[in-house]
């Protein structure tokens, strides 16, 4: 079965300023601001311009974060965007 | 002209008949025929210049006694904002009280060319200090202790920010302070300037103090964000302050901001500005003695 795919729709929607620990993001499309953690940062920045599978995405986030893409890191990327899809802030392609 | 220099025969006159003044960056047109909220009006703003019945005014309020029979046994008094009423009548002994709330609705809820804060705003040295309200910070009585050791009061309830170029606008009125309150500033200040007590209000035992008379003097006069601090009284506790991340100070500041949403991204962006120039703290006090020089160290 073909894992599902996430984008951002829209990127020039998302306004990200960033504190000594934390990020707001303002999202012009929903006009919700929301505070994020440094991962989150990390999978909105890379979907910025790409288009990607959860498990290609967690290898990619487990290279910058230099640790493994095990079972338990997969897991937590998809909770992740699960979250985002939520938030409108990415949108699953089946 | 003010109402002092008019008498106060004079000034009721000119109150019943419409008066313009201005606070801040709005001008109010105030129309009442109730004698007693005008001289309580007369005693707290002995110096407000009253402006020309002319131009455009912000807010038309009038503060009147309902028509009908119910005001012969049960005097009411009803605000009106622009010709409507968006309250239910108050007792007419409130009229004053029912005045300043009145006005703080219409700002909350028209002035949106600003970004507007809930919060009490002070300035001394040119930087402002910006106290968020929040349950519990006891803010209108530090805001009131501070003024009166010679902060320049911008607002007790506002923090009046212009998006466009980042600066604090002062409105200062009087401070409504609230039961306990008000005998803590009796005796922290015993020639404060205070107006009647209003008993058994909706907010419970209310009284106002008046804007200094420096505040209103330089009301035109707009300040730079210095410091944001989040106080909080705590009975018994020592003076302690701590830093405050610009992240968490932001998230507390938007909550507490009467227009963030309809403002979106013109107040996400002015907020991020306003943390950014300022030192964010949290303030725990019980004596204002202490936290008033914890405030004046904090300037230098």
């Amino acid at each position: 079965m073909k894992a599902d795919s996430w984008r951002i729709p829209f990127p020039d929607e998302l306004l990200l300023e960033e504190w000594e620990n934390a990020w707001m993001l303002y999202h012009r499309g929903t006009g919700e601001t929301h505070l994020l953690d440094a991962l989150t940062v990390e999978i909105l920045d890379i979907l910025r311009s790409n288009t990607l599978s959860t498990p290609t995405l967690a290898e990619e986030l487990a290279r910058r974060c230099q640790r493994s893409a095990d079972a338990e890191w997969q897991a937590r990327i998809g909770t992740t965007l699960e979250r985002l899809e939520f938030l409108s802030l990415v949108e699953r392609q089946r | 002209m003010t109402p002092d220099s008019l008498g106060e025969e004079g000034f009721l006159r000119q109150v019943r008949s419409g008066l313009t003044i201005r606070f801040g960056p709005f001008r109010i047109c105030l129309r009442s025929p109730l004698l007693e909220a005008a001289r309580v009006f007369r005693r707290l703003y002995p110096d407000i210049k009253l402006e020309k019945d002319e131009g455009i005014r912000d807010f038309h309020v009038e503060v009147f006694p309902p028509s009908g029979v119910r005001r012969w046994w049960r005097p009411q008094v009803e605000f009106r904002l622009d010709g409507e009423k968006p309250f239910e009548p108050f007792p007419r002994d409130h009229a004053f009280p029912l005045f300043e709330w009145g006005l703080n609705y219409a700002i909350a809820t028209r002035a949106h060319n600003y970004c507007l804060l809930h919060s009490a705003v002070l300035e001394k040295n040119g930087r402002c200090l910006i106290l968020p309200a929040l349950p519990g910070s006891g803010k209108s009585t530090l805001c009131a202790a501070l003024m009166l050791r010679g902060w320049r009061l911008f607002s007790d309830e506002f923090g009046i920010l212009q998006p466009e170029t980042g600066r604090m606008l002062p409105m200062p009125r009087a401070i409504p302070l609230k039961n306990r309150s008000i005998e803590v500033i009796r005796r922290f200040e015993p020639g404060a300037l205070l107006g009647p007590l209003f008993p058994k209000t909706r907010k419970g035992d209310v009284a106002h103090l008046a804007p200094s008379r420096s505040s209103l003097e330089r009301q035109g006069e707009e300040g730079k964000a210095g410091w944001i601090v989040f106080p909080r009284f705590v009975p018994g506790s020592s003076t302690l302050v701590s830093s405050v991340s610009g992240s968490e100070a932001f998230v507390r500041l938007s909550n507490n901001s009467f227009n963030y949403h309809l403002l979106g991204e013109i107040a996400f962006r002015a907020l991020t500005d306003l943390v950014r120039e300022s030192e964010c703290h949290a303030l725990r006090y019980s004596d204002l003695d202490e936290a008033v020089a914890m405030f004046d160290r904090m300037v230098g």
